[in-house]
């Protein structure tokens, strides 16, 4: 175990987590439960909706704590850089335990796990968040049994992540050793790249060609984003949602491989060096481009969880606005998240 | 302040920002100090080596084993190779260098172990001192790479 400032930080953001989750999943399945009864009396629908605003409460606990965790366990990593010798980067971090024989060979699968999870943890946790802001302004709470599946969801996601985070904090690591330090070097051979799929679809479109599906796509989908928005304004029932999801869905491999092949070289001046994780200490304004896509594409996937899960007559109007909003704000974040990329890219 | 009004502040900060810090973050990279070509590490001077391309343009390595790298993914002939003597300092041309492979690792990313020499004798120490051997044809570094005739 390595302790420092981060470590010790995470390790107490892990145990909080830990803690809310299991409140979160104890009380979502108590309030399910007690849903099913129909001959309840006025005491117990009492409880259960006191139970329901204490659970509201630990849930945007737990979501500020989900949110906090994500960026901090990039500080983490990139804390970890200096006690290897061989380790430039996070890259290098994440490859501490590949041909372990110890504890230490479960570190990179834990590595890929959390870093799955966060987001997955934050995306649920915008969805219940959404629901819940529809559900507050009805009168009969309509949602509630949409609301406490997703709580219960995020809970376990929470839970998983916190257990999985513990794990990799408490793992000894300073003794693995480290079969490359770099994605430049050694696993990468002439390919270049650490990630083969990318290399293949790099290497099969060609950097200009890469560039500009990258363009072409993200303009259609805000482009897209727009018209669907002007579309549900004026009429009631609008096709297209599963279209403008998919759309978004499509997009983010394009751009997560033009961010790898194109954009992080250039940022970082290093033709050969296909590396994000080397944005973080090198281009720190890089990285709030990456994140306004992702919340773009965060912003299309609540707005349809909106379109599917508040689909009743109570919250019509209300999720409307909601999704209208979501979408308003999925649609800049591509924008202002292109923006940044292209004044990057280009004055590098 | 009315909600219009504010809208239209948030959105100028969220403009400012979109378009004010690319500006600044590359501006504050360029000044830095530019590190290896391959990967961007600091460059020690005792090792550094250079490469000047068909096009005139130095670049420079914090090692031999990143610069062979990035020439062969670069796959063109190179105008010359600097290396640097390890016991002088001195940088001269790779062609009359003499290479050792060593344990000795001068880059623990890359893991290096080539290590570059301007007199025979002192490559000749080294390898002894450090259980090495002197490289010579095809196993020395930058065989293929570098162009027969400088003046090209």
């Amino acid at each position: 175990m390595i302790l420092n400032a981060y470590a010790v930080l995470s390790g107490f953001v892990v145990v909080l987590c830990a803690i809310v989750a299991l409140l979160v999943i104890g009380l979502a399945c108590q309030n399910l439960r007690s849903r099913r009864r129909a001959d309840s009396s006025p005491t117990e629908r009492t409880e259960s909706e006191n139970r329901f605003y204490l659970l509201s409460l630990l849930s945007t606990w737990l979501l500020g704590l989900s949110l906090i965790s994500w960026p901090l366990l990039y500080l983490l990593l990139q804390s970890y850089v200096p006690h290897w010798p061989g380790v430039m980067c996070i890259y290098g971090v994440t490859q501490i335990g590949v041909g372990s024989s110890g504890a230490g060979r479960f570190l990179p699968g834990l590595i890929a796990a959390l870093q799955l999870l966060k987001p997955a943890a934050v995306f649920v946790s915008g969805v219940w968040w959404v629901l819940y802001r529809i559900q507050r302004g009805t009168q009969t709470g309509p949602l509630m049994g949409q609301i406490l599946l997703t709580q219960f969801a995020f809970g376990v996601l929470a839970l998983t992540d916190a257990v999985i985070e513990g794990a990799y904090l408490v793992i000894p690591k300073k003794e693995e050793f480290l079969l490359t330090g770099c994605c430049t070097s050694g696993v990468s051979g002439l390919s270049g790249r650490s990630t083969a799929w990318l290399a293949t679809l790099s290497d099969g479109l060609g950097p200009t060609w890469l560039s500009v599906a990258f363009y072409l796509v993200n303009l259609a989908l805000v482009l897209g984003l727009w018209c669907f928005r002007g579309c549900c304004r004026r009429r009631e029932n609008t096709p297209g949602m599963s279209l403008v999801l998919l759309g978004a869905v499509l997009a983010a491999p394009l751009t997560v491989a033009y961010l790898i092949e194109v954009a992080a070289p250039a940022v970082l001046r290093l033709p050969y060096h296909h590396c994000l994780y080397d944005l973080i200490p090198r281009a720190p304004d890089m990285v709030l481009a990456i994140v306004l896509f992702v919340m773009g594409t965060c912003c299309v996937g609540w707005a349809s969880a909106v379109r599917w899960l508040a689909d009743c007559p109570e919250t019509k109007n209300l999720a409307r606005s909601e999704q209208d909003w979501l979408l308003s704000t999925g649609a800049s974040c591509y924008v202002g998240a292109l923006v940044m990329t292209i004044l990057e890219v280009h004055l590098a | 302040m009315n909600s219009q009004g504010s809208r239209w502040i948030v959105r100028g900060i969220g403009l400012l920002i979109v378009i004010g810090l690319p500006i600044v973050g590359t501006w504050l990279r360029r000044q830095s100090d530019e590190g290896c070509a391959l990967d961007g590490i600091r460059i020690d001077p005792m090792f550094e080596v250079r490469i000047i391309d068909a096009r005139d343009v130095e670049h420079r390595f914090c090692c031999l084993q990143c610069a062979v790298w990035w020439a062969q993914r670069r796959g063109e002939k190179s105008r010359q190779v600097l290396v640097t003597d390890e016991t002088s300092g001195r940088r001269f041309d790779a062609r009359s260098a003499y290479f050792v492979r060593s344990g000795v690792i001068t880059n623990a990313t890359t893991g290096n172990r080539v290590h570059a020499f301007q007199s025979r004798s002192d490559a000749e120490h080294h390898a002894s001192v450090s259980r090495g051997t002197i490289l010579s044809g095809s196993s020395r570094p930058f065989e293929n790479i570098a162009r027969d005739d400088p003046a090209n």
